[in-house]
């Protein structure tokens, strides 16, 4: 196929490994960077070419001169001297200003920090007699202590007066520049009347050796560059300087002396400045200039910045942009012959140094996925922007199939601060990166299947039923690590427990799946776990992993062939629950023809074992059965279907898996059970075997068997009926039962209800009797005393 | 006396350079963006200029008239380099610094490029462009030469600009935009515009400068002679005000034409001393204000938005 690229024999760890170092976020960024930084280069080299050749009128020769430019520098001694010590000036010069930059100081002084220290060596080397040998480092060290001076001061007026160091460095240029002339001019030198322009510093004192300066130049460069790369990648010094320049007040608050990292940078900067100038005057040529008619500043120093600006301030990286330069500046004068005027390296080097200052243009730049935008018509270049953001992101959408995978980063979401995009709509396409590998899942429509990423080296995926996903991870703690369906014709799964190293997201994980899944159906899984854990079963070369996935998936309902492969690790599962659903996660046969030869090996070794064992039992099973109970074996529950299913398919991990069942501890209900059925199971052994020798197949006898299992079945049809209607029976009358119940309670109540009527009447009859009496009592009472008192009243008045 | 009279017309013609280079740069710095490039914008304007004054445009020897019209075009030509500066610094946000050093390159590299072949072109048998108004226009030959009008040309410019940025409406937003560009921003001016017009002024503002350098040297070298770089330390010391950058200019063009005649060596000073006396003076000044920043408060940094 095409795309596909066959996936290399590595190990899955250590291709994981790699896949990690390859697509990490620091590695993609320096990748772009270096892309970026060809590309201008490039660009602007083809810029400066044409503008040459259409100036020049050279567009005959337009080969030639590129032909020219990159063989110039190696055609004899002297062109590879030229060539080489030019890079290494370029280098040194490039160093210096990155040293600088780091620490957030343009340090545009270079050429004159260069210049000092140049002027202050051939003073002494012309004026104290040094001695042979040592000389060169004297010569070194004053050129360094001088452009060191002048750079603190530019330095120091930053950091004290906050004086612009590109302001400063420039007047203190052009100050050094007249100055270094006029004293070089005034010195008691004497000078050869044949070159009055410029000077040499003394012959015998020179960096050179036998008229070459590119080896010590090398070593020098060399230097300069394993200093500046260890001083601001591995020391607590450099660290500090790039903090500064990265964030001033970020410094300030981490306590740092800003003011003297600034000087100090500086400083740093000016000292290789003077290497510069060393290696330049005293090495590769030696004319100083001692004339101002030129009014030009040394353009050495400028280079140094173009070097360094286009080598994004890496000291590594500034050796080939250096050596592309120089392979610019020597060719030219072989240039010149061609009708092309020197100044083209110059042209060259301000064109590079504006893609420099135009480097975001080519870093945001992306034509790939640009024209994918326009081809396509979707935001391939957002979504690629997106990626960046966040580790795991969809990029769109799941449909039913993955609602596990959409509960999994929704929750993901809800606990780390990855920003929500998701959205809901048909079809399903998702990029995700789980334990530093990338998988890129797409489905289309209801179905999902597996677009392959762009990137050859990625592994595809497969998306897979929910419940699978949530066992795999319960059941093992580990994280699903990789799916492959091209190679295997069915996917893998690869387990391994080391690549969750964080605590925090391994108890996530176990949280969501816990959502995710049956308790009862955990705790059933649990208990078959452990029993094989403590006693490891493995009969007949079956590995346990094959076994315990068997046993989850009989639990689940779902059905699978399971394939074991010669690697430990890999388990291949084929799913033949339905057609539908097979078809819907892709899966098929076994494809590879390795496979197809270890399954037949291992299937025939296994029957020859297997089967006898189940013959023995199978009986023992179905009489089980036929009484109407379920076999129930550690949590497991058989049904006659079932068995049935295995027995006429033969298959081999079915029978190891039953076999080994039966083999297990059980009840002890279910031990004697066993035992007193395992007699009769012998002697239908010895039936079989009879049956057998007069020439019954094992096929006939399993039909046998089966057409037992169905009487037996339509048996238990037949007292199933009986029972509901005996059951329907008992419920009418017991229906009926209630009714009267209820009907006497009525009836009885009725009666209460009744009885207190009537009591209460009777109450209210003697109350009102015994009212009357009163009331008349009371009358006669009244009576009584008012006759009295009519009495009394009479006595009174008499 | 001839030696005085060459001296105040030299003086006259290096103001008018300096000054109008000063300008340059103070038009694109008011607007927040650094032009560090004035001297690579200066050569190329020279490059032009020489085209433009060429006996090969016009057809013969250009009558005194046409300056106009070339300086025009000098100026127009130039703001190529003001596009580069203006779409590396604004859009793409660079470091101001880097890219006008990049201007700085480019430009001098171009020029000296340049130079021999178009010289070749325009005046066959020429290596050096050269300016053909000098005739017309002579420098350096009596008290009051033809410089005055140079010089009263870019004076009326410089008292112009310095008009419209003080006194209009236009001119006040213009050195806001240098100031807070975020609240010109918030006022619905697009500051975009504001610094591309500024910054294509400040390069034909360059140009000009480059143009009138070719009064100074009979032959185009390739370079300006630092005047870029001098016009940089103008703007600084004169500190960011067009009436002190006028009086700066006038000393510094002072210094560098006296260093050319006998004047000083005459009084035992070396020249090269007097060279490097306007970069003295810029640096003791800037030793001098350097707390008190007089810059505009966002010159050099990217106008983004969002920042506000």
């Amino acid at each position: 196929m095409l795309g596909f690229k066959k996936k290399s024999r590595l190990s899955p760890k250590f291709n994981l490994k790699i896949q990690k170092i390859i697509h990490s976020d620091v590695r993609q960024s320096t990748t772009k960077k270096i892309i970026a930084t060809i590309v201008a280069i490039l660009l602007a080299f083809m810029l400066a070419l044409i503008i040459a050749c259409s100036v020049c009128n050279a567009w005959g020769q337009f080969g030639k001169v590129m032909g020219t430019i990159f063989s110039a520098g190696f055609q004899n001694i002297s062109s590879v001297n030229s060539l080489l010590s030019n890079m290494c000036i370029l280098i040194v010069g490039g160093l210096a200003f990155i040293f600088a930059y780091k620490a957030g100081l343009f340090n545009i002084g270079i050429s004159g920090q260069m210049v000092a220290g140049a002027t202050g060596a051939t003073l002494v080397c012309h004026l104290c007699n040094l001695v042979p040998g040592a000389n060169q480092f004297v010569i070194l060290i004053i050129s360094m202590g001088l452009g060191a001076l002048v750079a603190a001061i530019a330095g120091s007026l930053k950091a004290y007066l906050k004086i612009n160091e590109v302001v400063s460095s420039i007047m203190l240029n052009w100050i050094i520049y007249f100055m270094s002339i006029l004293i070089l001019g005034m010195a008691p030198i004497t000078r050869d009347a044949s070159n009055l322009n410029t000077l040499a510093p003394a012959d015998n004192l020179l960096l050179r050796i036998n008229g070459n300066s590119f080896g010590p130049l090398i070593i020098l460069a060399g230097v300069c560059i394993i200093f500046v790369a260890v001083v601001l990648n591995f020391t607590v010094f450099g660290r500090k300087q790039r903090v500064t320049g990265l964030s001033n007040s970020g410094a300030l608050a981490a306590g740092y002396n800003v003011k003297a990292n600034q000087i100090a940078s500086m400083a740093i900067s000016g000292a290789l400045a003077g290497v510069l100038g060393a290696m330049l005057y005293c090495g590769f040529s030696p004319n100083m200039p001692v004339t101002a008619a030129a009014k030009a500043i040394p353009q050495e120093g400028f280079n140094g910045i173009s070097v360094g600006l286009i080598s994004m301030c890496s000291p590594m990286a500034s050796i080939p942009v250096s050596l592309f330069f120089s392979m610019v500046k020597t060719s030219v004068s072989d240039l010149q012959i061609l009708g092309i005027d020197n100044h083209i390296a110059d042209v060259v080097f301000g064109i590079v140094v504006y893609g420099a200052a135009a480097i975001t243009l080519f870093l945001n730049l992306k034509p790939y996925w640009l024209t994918l935008d326009i081809f396509r018509g979707k935001n391939y270049s957002k979504i690629k922007h997106e990626r960046n953001m966040s580790n795991i992101e969809l990029l769109s959408i799941a449909g039913d199939q993955c609602a596990i995978l959409k509960k999994y980063f929704v929750y993901y979401q809800k606990h780390s601060d990855v920003p929500s995009t998701m959205e809901l709509k048909p079809g399903v396409k998702i990029k995700m990166w789980w334990g530093g590998v990338r998988y890129w899942l797409v489905s289309q429509q209801a179905k999902l299947s597996v677009k392959h990423h762009q990137r050859k080296d990625l592994f595809t995926g497969k998306i897979f039923f929910k419940e699978e996903m949530a066992h795999i991870i319960v059941k093992n703690k580990m994280l699903v690590v990789d799916f492959d369906y091209k190679k295997h014709g069915g996917w893998y799964i690869k387990l391994n427990e080391k690549l969750v190293k964080s605590p925090e997201l391994r108890t996530k994980i176990n949280e969501v799946t816990k959502h995710n899944c049956n308790a009862q159906l955990m705790t059933d899984l649990a208990k078959v776990e452990k029993n094989f854990r403590e006693k490891p079963f493995n009969p007949h070369g079956i590995k346990k992993t094959a076994l315990l996935a068997y046993l989850q998936n009989i639990r689940t309902g779902l059905r699978y062939r399971i394939n074991i492969s010669r690697q430990n690790k890999l388990v291949y599962f084929t799913l033949q629950q339905t057609k539908e659903q097979a078809e819907a996660i892709g899966l098929g046969e076994i494809r590879s023809k390795d496979q197809y030869d270890f399954a037949r090996t291992a299937y025939f070794k296994a029957y020859q074992k297997t089967f006898d064992v189940v013959k023995a039992h199978y009986d023992t099973m179905v009489r089980t059965f036929t009484r109407g109970k379920q076999l129930n074996i550690m949590g497991i529950r058989f049904d006659p279907a079932t068995l049935n299913l295995l027995y006429m398919r033969n298959l081999k991990e079915e029978i190891a898996a039953i076999s080994h069942l039966i083999n297990c501890p059980l009840t002890k209900a279910q031990l004697n059970e066993v035992g007193n059925l395992v007699s009769k199971v012998r002697n239908l052994e010895e039936k079989i075997e009879s049956e057998r020798s007069q020439g019954i197949g094992y096929r006939q006898i399993a039909k046998n068997y089966l057409n037992k299992s169905k009487e037996v079945n339509d048996q238990i049809l037949v007292d199933k009926n009986e029972i509901n209607v005996a059951n329907t029976r008992l419920a009418s009358i017991v229906a009926k039962a209630r009714n009267n119940e209820k009907v006497l309670q009525h009836e009885k109540w009725m009666a209460q209800e009744a009885a207190n009527e009537q009591a209460e009447r009777e109450l209210r009859k003697y109350a009102e009797k015994r009212a009357k009496r009163e009331a008349k009592a009371f009358r006669k009472k009244i009576e009584r005393e008012q006759k009295e008192a009519l009495r009394d009243s009479r006595k009174g008045v008499i | 006396m001839g030696d005085l009279g060459t001296l105040l017309d030299l003086t006259f013609l290096f103001t008018a350079i300096l000054l109008a280079g000063a300008i340059s740069g103070y038009l694109s710095e008011r607007s927040g963006i650094v032009n560090l490039g004035i001297d690579g914008m200066m050569c190329v304007g020279a490059l032009f200029f020489g085209v433009f004054s060429s006996s090969a445009f016009w057809g013969g020897t250009p009558p005194f008239a046409t300056i106009i019209v070339a300086l025009l075009l000098t100026m127009i030509c130039t703001m190529i380099m003001g596009v580069m500066h203006a779409f590396v610094c604004i859009h793409l946000k660079a470091d101001h610094t880097i890219a006008g050093t990049a201007i700085n390159l480019v430009g001098l590299a171009l020029s000296t490029f340049l130079n021999p072949t178009l010289a070749g072109l325009l005046n066959p048998g020429e290596s050096r462009i050269m300016c053909k108004y000098n005739s017309c226009l002579p420098v350096g030959n009596s008290l009051f030469g033809s410089s005055i009008i140079i010089f009263a040309v870019v004076l009326l410019i410089a008292i112009a600009i310095f008009f419209i940025v003080n006194r209009t409406k236009v001119g006040l937003r213009f050195k806001a935009v240098g100031e807070n560009p975020n609240a010109v921003d918030a006022q619905g001016i697009s500051v975009f515009k504001y610094q591309w017009i500024a910054v294509l002024l400040s390069s034909a503002m360059a140009g000009l400068a480059g143009g009138l350098f070719l009064f100074k040297v009979t032959a185009f070298n390739g370079d300006v002679q630092s005047m870029g770089y001098l016009s940089l330390a103008i703007l600084i010391t004169g500190g960011w005000r067009i009436p002190k950058i006028t009086v700066f200019a006038i000393v510094f063009a002072i210094f560098n034409a006296a260093a050319g005649t006998t004047t000083f060596t005459q009084l035992g000073i070396p020249q090269l001393v007097v060279f490097s006396i306007p970069y003295i003076i810029t640096l003791v000044v800037l030793l001098f204000s350097g707390r008190k920043s007089l810059a505009p408060a966002h010159s050099g940094i990217p106008f983004e938005k969002g920042m506000r």
